[in-house]
């Protein structure tokens, strides 16, 4: 052999010390080893019977609820001897996308924490598991919860989730504001034109007139949404077969409320005043500059940490007829694969019972400040509650959650962007507005037909 | 006798190579092409993420093109932003460049701090250029005011909004700087010696030895501008959310609406092949154009 050409070959192709076998075994020793290292995909041997079933959350590891949510699970595990739970918390923020994405690879969890108004659309595409089989063994009434929870968790007449936790708006007033302004401090307004009245007397602008010191009511700021105003005055969105109904003369009567209430405040003077706000990332109701906001319960809880002297009052954003009140609300519900095998939906169903039963929501608003969905948790919270948190219970149970829409999910950021126009001057006629959004939302729906294969 | 040693040396030395490339080549095939190829398949689908697809044909392009609200504002914006901020960023990287290519004392810090805001998040770049932008705190606007100049709303007003982003983009300009720096670094002095001697002024030699010399740099940033332009999306999605009045709603911004609002991925899948597209064709006018300008060493390419 030439010499000088072995001492290449050596050199160049060292894989040569290897043999055809060796080399396709080292091969897909290097593929598997991933999954080894990490774990993923192994998990320690069980006895026979024990059932270990995996649960997605929001609760990330360092996120403050998190030692209150594994103490629930271990306290489950402690109550379930052989069923373990395999959790993955992952940020809020992150954890929509990822279980949407490792579902459509049919790599999701048995049991995940989802948004309650979109079940029906997992429940319609198989992906959340029908619970009433479980419902009917363990004889747990779909009463013992709010109608519009169960309402928004059920698909065909029959469930598909738990409602676990929930939220609500409410209108919140500081009583030193109407005092100085010397309105009552415990007669909030009732109605929109009161709303309004009351706002103009509450708002002070420095001597010069270009600085905003207190805003009496700017329908932006808190958490609310123009839906809100419109629910609470009888206006609807959709008919009885979720046909749009954005253009109707109510909504428009409502919508020329909001943006009369946004254009009272110079936009310069306003966005100076929200930047500023916005910087000390505390609510500016907390600060004392707005004297009336809606926004949800949390707000509440956050006035006992950070300002426990500020006087204030909580009460239902004004309605017109008590057919109308309302609270529009958000939440979260436990739902199981539907994809998951027997023996993990039966375990993961036992969870579900426990985190929304009275054991886990009972304490749901002390442990991690949510409002329970189970209305005998609810009614417990009144013991020893105070004026303002008697108002959040008894609000609360007029709660309702956006309507589901299955070609515009997010049906609402198509009128906004009108309402918007309306704000800046873009467009000077709320109808015009209205119309367009009408229109807009017509398209979606019109054009997810078109794409549904079904023509 | 070793398997090894029936085959012949290139054979050897392929195999060895392509086995080193295989942890790029299988995340390449799993990662990249099999996405894209998926995405194509999409493109003729109903998928909503949650149910199998469901093959229509060529119904999500028919209402792309016939009945979608959003795709030509959506391409409108986009056409302007690739207009207006390819050459505004070409154009102050190339500056930039020439004033970094001098030996001066603390060049090397000045490149460096160029350089430094490539390697922040775009994320913290949006935020902080919030505040920047602000109309009423913001650092712009209270400069203007030193100036008697009443600032814009510039993430505010449909007209300043775009501009604002293009401006912004400026921002991340040293990437394409140190692109034109070491290309500016290969022009032999010995063409400006030469020049000197036959009487050229700086101007002078900046276009006719500079430009020519660089320009495959400048070619290079042009085509890779562009497509990173089309695809405009952060900065939008963080400061404007497509607002207001939809005058920042770039394309990417409907493909991501489409996508994760309203849960068509199908649809989106056929706007972003819509916009590869869009994308191929103007990348290939501009090749074809743009080698007519390039000057690869002694012949004209």
């Amino acid at each position: 052999m030439n010499p000088v050409r072995s001492s290449r070959s050596s050199r160049s192709a060292p894989l040569a010390r290897f043999s055809a076998p060796a080399l396709v075994l080292l091969l897909l020793l290097a593929l598997a080893l991933p999954p080894a290292v990490t774990g993923c995909g192994g998990g320690e041997p069980t006895a026979a019977g024990d059932v270990t079933f995996t649960y997605w959350s929001i609760f990330p590891v360092g996120d403050p609820a998190e030692s209150v949510h594994n103490t629930m699970m271990r306290t489950f595990e402690d109550q379930n001897p052989g069923v373990t739970v395999e959790h993955v918390g992952t940020s809020f923020w992150d954890y929509w996308t990822k279980l949407q994405t490792a579902q459509a690879g049919n790599q999701g969890p048995d049991l995940f924490i989802q948004d309650i108004c979109n079940v029906k659309g997992r429940a319609k595409d198989g992906v959340s598991a029908n619970l009433e089989a479980y419902l009917k063994a363990d004889k747990i009434r779909k009463d013992d919860y709010l109608a519009s929870d169960i309402e928004s968790c059920t698909w065909n007449d029959e469930l598909y989730a738990m409602p676990f936790s929930t939220d609500a708006r409410y209108l919140f007033w500081n009583k030193a504001h109407f005092e100085a302004a010397g309105l009552d401090p415990e007669t909030p307004p009732k109605t929109l034109a009161e709303l309004e009245s009351f706002a103009d007397q509450l708002t002070k602008y420095s001597e010069d007139g270009k600085t905003l010191e207190q805003v009496g009511f700017h329908p932006r700021l808190g958490n609310n949404i123009f839906v809100q105003m419109v629910w609470s005055q009888g206006g609807e969105f959709f008919d009885q077969d979720m046909n749009p109904t954005i253009n109707t003369d109510k909504n428009i009567e409502v919508i020329e409320w909001w943006v009369r209430m946004v254009n009272k405040y110079p936009v310069r003077a306003f966005n100076a005043f929200s930047t500023q706000a916005s910087a000390a990332a505390v609510s500016p109701f907390i600060q004392g500059k707005v004297s009336l906001l809606i926004d949800n319960n949390e707000l509440a809880w956050k006035i006992k940490d950070l300002a426990p002297d500020l006087r204030f009052g909580v009460t239902a954003v004004p309605y017109d007829g008590e057919e109308n009140r309302t609270a529009w609300s958000g939440g979260f519900t436990l739902e199981i694969s539907a994809a998951a095998d027997k023996a993990k939906q039966d375990a993961a169903w036992k969870f579900i019972r426990y985190m929304t039963g009275p054991e886990v929501q009972s304490n749901l608003t002390e442990t991690l400040r949510w409002l329970p969905c189970l209305v005998d948790s609810l009614d417990a919270l009144k013991e020893g509650a105070d004026a303002n948190e008697l108002a959040i219970i008894e609000e609360s149970k007029y709660r309702r959650h956006f309507d589901y829409v299955e070609a515009s999910p997010q049906w609402w950021g198509y009128v906004d962007p009108q309402i918007s126009k309306l704000e800046q001057g873009e467009l000077t006629s709320a109808r015009k507005a209205m119309d367009l959004a009408q229109a807009e939302l017509l398209r979606q729906i019109e054009n997810y037909r078109k794409t549904s294969g079904q023509e | 006798m070793r398997w090894t040693d029936r085959m012949t040396m290139r054979r050897k030395e392929a195999l060895a190579g392509v086995l080193f490339a295989l942890p790029w080549i299988l995340g390449f095939l799993v990662f990249t092409l099999y996405p894209i190829a998926s995405s194509f398949y999409y493109s003729f689908t109903r998928y909503n993420m949650r149910s199998a697809p469901l093959w229509i044909g060529l119904a999500n392009y028919e209402t792309i093109f016939t009945t979608d609200s959003l795709f030509v504002p959506g391409v409108l914006n986009t056409l302007y932003f690739v207009a207006f901020s390819v050459p505004l960023n070409l154009a102050a990287s190339l500056l930039i460049a020439v004033l970094l290519n001098n030996r001066t004392f603390g060049i090397r810090f000045y490149r460096t701090l160029f350089y430094l805001p490539n390697v922040v998040s775009i994320v913290a770049v949006a935020l902080l250029w919030q505040w920047i932008l602000d109309p009423t705190f913001g650092l712009i606007n209270q400069a203007l005011a030193l100036l008697g100049v009443e600032g814009p709303g510039w993430l505010t007003d449909a007209a300043w909004s775009k501009p604002s982003l293009i401006l912004m983009g400026l921002w991340g300009v040293g990437g394409t700087v140190v692109i034109f720096l070491a290309s500016l670094q290969d022009v032999p002095a010995s063409l400006y010696d030469a020049a000197l001697i036959d009487g050229a002024g700086p101007v002078r030699k900046f276009r006719h030895i500079t430009l020519p010399m660089i320009s495959p740099a400048i070619f290079f940033n042009l085509v890779m501008g562009i497509i990173g332009a089309f695809q405009v999306f952060t900065q939008a999605f963080i400061m404007t959310g497509g607002g207001p009045s939809d005058s920042t709603m770039f394309y990417a911004l409907v493909i991501y609406r489409k996508a994760f609002w309203d849960i068509q991925m199908g649809y989106a899948s056929a706007l972003a092949w819509i916009l590869l597209v869009m994308i191929l064709a103007v990348t290939l006018v501009v090749l074809k154009l743009g080698n007519r300008f390039v000057f690869y060493g002694d012949t004209q390419s």
